[in-house]
């Protein structure tokens, strides 16, 4: 994924180019900075040892900022309208599987079953990241995306039970739209019950490929050879977050897999 | 083994069978060579796919589709199921050993989570998990040999598997020794599991799944195949007298072990832990744990309805652990005799008991208010183990008393049900149910106290019973 994504940086210089024309398109004022802080990530990406004994403390985070809202299909076909090489069509079959934008009917065309404000899905990683590259920012990490879900611990148990009563509804075949869930104390929405979300580095945490040992250290099961413990075995929906990111590869698509931008704070 | 009555030369032959060791070593299975390829047939619970009869180990292509679908748990209660082909438990995979399987996890593009699955019948990492950690809309494929001949569980692994596994991700995978298994009338699928909703159980409605309760291991539904009542009434495994049946028995947990038993009938014999080499003889409840199986097997001796159960009996009683085995056929009283007297039994010293009762003072209701007060208590000790403190019943299994039509439009024939038992199929609010309510040996005085605190509760008609309307029926009953 890494060789692929370095022929996408020069395919993105261009799009990289335009974003400052574009901002105005897509709405900066869709951000919200997020601030630096401390968490305990659910994932350690190194196991706490006598050379490293506080990697089990709280890590800290800069400040950031990141989208309010998950992309919808309204922006993404602005998207690709403006960038005709990510259209369905075109789309080379190293950046994404078969099933890209597969509720769309055609290339520049949406449908009841991906409307104007519900989130883009059966987006590719390589496809969500030029998206962003083209407003000038990126994909979150999954450290900055935990983090803002993490909310400086506010209200957590009703965030795991939104991902609960998500996990319970089965699938719709239609979205629901963006922007109709609560809004966290960073300013956020739609972090869970709505969509699963990329992040940049996806592939980083990968602790699950089998994983009822979560605090094993059998380093052939982790991608980074980064033996990983977990900070709370009872975070189900935490073991979902990183179970999914795990199953995935930057070509991927899926019904339920949308994402949203971060960039530097201001 | 005793004497026993053999019904039929096949039953016959499966017993003496039964007693064998079955099965090749690892050994020869892993040189056996693969000629040809073939599609596994598979099979939905209670079934399960026909007997191998091939003479040499194949390549076999199993295709298994995790489905996540909206489903019945209990009456009036849903929940959403992930599934190894649509349906809990997953579908039955038989294959013979020295088999090269040829395993596809299809993970429908509909779904929202990740999946992969740890067959107990794989050597290697994970099961097979390692190799098939699979997002929706996407396929893992992976081979393995059958070395090891007998009956496995197989599951989801994906964290958290507690979760994955409660929501119903688990199935059987027999593999059948290269000479087959003892020739029967009937094979059947069952597997129990325990489930976790954020309502009590028969809290009505989609209830999600509880974290709190399942890392607690305290399950609201413990059944067989799936849903509170899945194999029972039309839907009950059946045979006939003389039959053979052989039960292949898992338990998917997440949590709980089963102490699997049917009441009223002996297993002639069981491969504990689905293991074919130490069959076992005459048992009456066996273990299998969670992520374990057994293969079970009996002839039936005399008809009747065979109640299948986790005889961790509140399982049963409570939270739905029941299936039925229905037995058509002829009676044989040598085997069974059934009731032969009714007999009223006073021991020694009886009258001087009576005698002490009346002096220390039954209690007896002068008002609709005391009749109501003494019933709860008649209530609580012979009939809210069934019916339930709050007379919702059990789905399937015993009638609700609340708001109950069947209870409302008649008081003399609730007295009648209470002095002298039901055995009927009868609809309830809606619902048939077909179960025995045994009669109660109450006085008259608790009769009336009991119907009386019922018809007061839960929405009912509010009507008295009275003594004399017990005294009424009995004379006219005589």
């Amino acid at each position: 994924m890494r060789g692929a994504g370095a022929i996408l940086l020069g395919a993105l210089a261009l799009a990289a180019s335009l974003a400052d024309c574009l901002a105005g398109e897509w709405k900066p004022e869709g951000m919200v900075v997020v601030p630096a802080g401390r968490y305990t990530p659910f994932v350690r990406v190194k196991a706490p040892n006598a050379s490293n004994p506080d990697a089990a403390a709280p890590q800290r985070v800069e400040a950031f900022r990141l989208d309010v809202e998950p992309a919808t299909n309204a922006e993404f076909l602005a998207f690709v309208t403006e960038h005709p090489e990510w259209r369905k069509s075109r789309i080379k079959t190293l950046f994404a599987d078969p099933s890209y934008l597969r509720r769309w009917p055609s290339d520049l065309e949406l449908a009841e079953a991906a409307a104007r404000d519900t989130p883009a899905t059966n987006v590719s990683w390589f496809a969500a990241e030029a998206y962003c590259k083209a407003r000038g920012f990126r994909l979150p990490t999954t450290e900055q995306w935990e983090y803002a879900l993490a909310d400086a611990g506010r209200g957590q148990d009703a965030v795991r039970q939104r991902s609960f009563e998500w996990f319970a509804r089965p699938n719709d075949t239609r979205l629901a739209a963006v922007g109709k869930g609560p809004v966290n104390g960073f300013g956020i929405s739609d972090m869970t019950g709505l969509v699963w979300e990329w992040t940049l580095d996806f592939d980083a945490y990968a602790t699950t490929a089998e994983s009822r040992d979560p605090n094993g250290k059998d380093n052939a099961q982790f991608c980074g050879g980064a033996a990983a413990g977990v900070a709370d075995l009872t975070d189900y929906p935490a073991f979902m977050r990183y179970s999914m990111r795990a199953s995935l590869k930057a070509n991927y698509t899926a019904d339920n897999l949308g994402f949203r931008c971060a960039g530097d704070a201001p | 083994m005793g004497i026993r009555l053999f019904r039929s030369g096949v039953a016959l032959a499966a017993i003496l069978l039964a007693g064998s060791v079955f099965g090749a070593s690892r050994e020869e299975n892993l040189s056996d060579p693969v000629v040809g390829e073939e599609n596994a047939t598979l099979a939905d619970a209670p079934n399960v796919p026909p007997p191998i009869h091939r003479d040499h180990a194949t390549k076999v292509i199993v295709h298994l589709e995790v489905r996540e679908l909206e489903g019945r748990l209990a009456d009036g209660v849903r929940y959403t199921f992930w599934t190894f082909g649509g349906h809990v438990p997953g579908k039955f995979i038989r294959i013979r050993e020295g088999d090269e399987v040829e395993m596809h996890l299809d993970n429908h593009p509909d779904n929202k989570m990740p999946h992969n699955i740890d067959l107990h019948a794989v050597n290697g990492p994970g099961g097979g998990a390692a190799a098939s950690l699979t997002a929706p809309g996407h396929s893992s494929v992976f081979s393995f040999k059958a070395l090891n001949p007998g009956l496995y569980v197989y599951h989801c692994a994906t964290a958290p598997v507690a979760m994955h596994i409660a929501n119903g991700m688990y199935g059987l995978i027999l593999i059948e020794p290269r000479e087959g298994l003892p020739k029967v009338d009937h094979e059947y699928y069952l597997m129990q599991g325990d489930f976790y909703t954020q309502g009590a159980n028969g809290e009505q409605g989609l209830q999600p799944f509880s974290m709190a309760k399942v890392i607690d291991e305290k399950p609201d539904y413990v059944v067989f195949n799936g849903s509170v009542g899945s194999t029972v009434g039309d839907k009950a495994l059946t045979a006939k007298v003389g039959e053979t049946v052989r039960l292949f028995v898992g338990d998917g947990g997440p949590n709980l072990v089963s102490s699997f038993h049917v009441i009223g009938q002996i297993f002639d014999t069981v491969w504990p832990e689905g293991n074919l080499s130490t069959p076992t003889h005459n048992v009456q409840t066996t273990m299998i744990p969670a992520g374990g199986a057994a293969i079970v097997q009996f002839q039936m001796s005399v008809p009747g309805t065979f109640i299948i159960v986790d005889h961790s009996i509140e399982r049963a009683f409570n939270r739905g652990a029941l299936a039925q085995l229905k037995v058509s056929g002829e009676e044989n009283k040598l085997v069974y005799s059934g009731k032969t007297f009714d007999l009223v039994y006073q021991p020694e010293g009886a009258g001087i008991r009576v005698a002490d009762q009346n002096v220390s003072g039954v209690p007896v209701a002068k008002t609709k208010a005391e009749r109501i007060e003494l019933g709860a208590g008649v209530f609580a000790n012979n009939c809210q183990a069934c019916h339930q403190a709050n007379g919702e019943g059990v789905p399937d299994a015993f009638p609700p008393l609340a708001k109950s039509d069947y209870l409302n439009r008649d008081k003399i024939r609730a007295i009648k049900t209470v002095t002298g038992g039901l055995e009927a199929k009868l609809t309830v609010n809606g619902h048939e149910f077909n179960g025995v309510m045994p009669a109660w040996t109450l006085s008259d005085e608790d009769i009336a106290n009991v119907l009386t605190y019922v018809y007061s509760q839960w929405g009912n008609s509010g009507q008295e019973v009275t003594l004399e309307e017990v005294k009424a029926y009995r004379e006219k009953a005589k």
